[in-house]
């Protein structure tokens, strides 16, 4: 799917099911990125260097994913 | 009551937190980071002051609630088969039935307005305010407050989705 597709359809959908989906990417993401720190984590990623990929401190990364591995 | 919590007003054994607490687990199983009205029904549903109540299983809410979001994704274009397996979170079986201060502070997630607001219900017709002694909680306060709910509230949305009647739970929930 293009670009264009995308647009044409967030235009044509219903800001209900149009916000739903929102918070469905946004708990995607969340599914994607639990997901990818236990693969990093399994390939003998530290902290640190998750954190950095992320954008966050390890604190944070640890706090969140800790409790995986 | 247990002798020594400071969360259970005598003759009551029920607290929010204890609903607070599987919902939370609940939203962080399906990578919410806010607590909201759909997990707090959820978390009702192993409640056992509303046992017979809710005619629906956990699994049959998740999976609605799932539904729901793949079918939301694929009307904006985006391919449904994006579909991941949930979180790791805390089963409702092994939840504390009462809850220490630790329980709910460790992995805590803030609420939603509304969750916040149906959740408060529990004490609704008792002592106003935050949990003074004597402060009387009902589960089937914060059931009520959650099917005055319209949509497109998710709590409302997930009713609608298992086909639930509120009219008729309503019913029900004037005879526990």
């Amino acid at each position: 799917m293009g670009p264009s597709e995308l647009t044409v359809a967030l235009a044509e959908s219903d800001p209900t099911v149009g916000f739903r989906a929102v918070l469905g990417l946004r708990r995607l993401a969340e599914r994607i990125e639990s997901r990818q720190v236990a693969l990093a984590r399994a390939q003998g990623w530290s902290w640190q260097q998750i954190g950095d990929a992320l954008g966050v401190t390890r604190q944070s990364v640890h706090t969140k994913h800790g409790k995986l591995s | 009551m247990t002798a020594g919590s400071p969360w259970t007003a005598a003759g009551s054994a029920y607290h929010p937190w204890t609903t607070y607490i599987a919902a939370r687990e609940e939203a962080r199983r399906r990578g919410d980071r806010k607590v909201g009205t759909e997990h707090l029904l959820l978390a009702l549903l192993s409640e056992p002051d509303l046992s017979g109540v809710l005619d629906v299983t956990i699994e049959e809410a998740r999976a609605a609630l799932d539904a729901l979001d793949l079918e939301a994704l694929a009307a904006i274009g985006l391919d449904a088969r994006l579909d991941l397996p949930p979180l790791p979170s805390t089963p409702p079986a092994e939840l504390p039935r009462k809850p220490t201060f630790r329980a709910v502070l460790k992995g805590r997630l803030p609420m939603t307005p509304t969750a916040k607001k149906a959740l408060e219900a529990s004490s609704k017709g008792t002592r106003r305010g935050r949990a003074q002694p004597g402060t009387r909680y009902a589960a089937k306060n914060v059931l009520a407050a959650l099917l005055e709910l319209e949509r497109p509230d998710p709590a409302a949305e997930l009713l609608a989705r298992l086909g639930v009647e509120p009219a008729a739970i309503r019913e029900r929930l004037a005879r526990v």
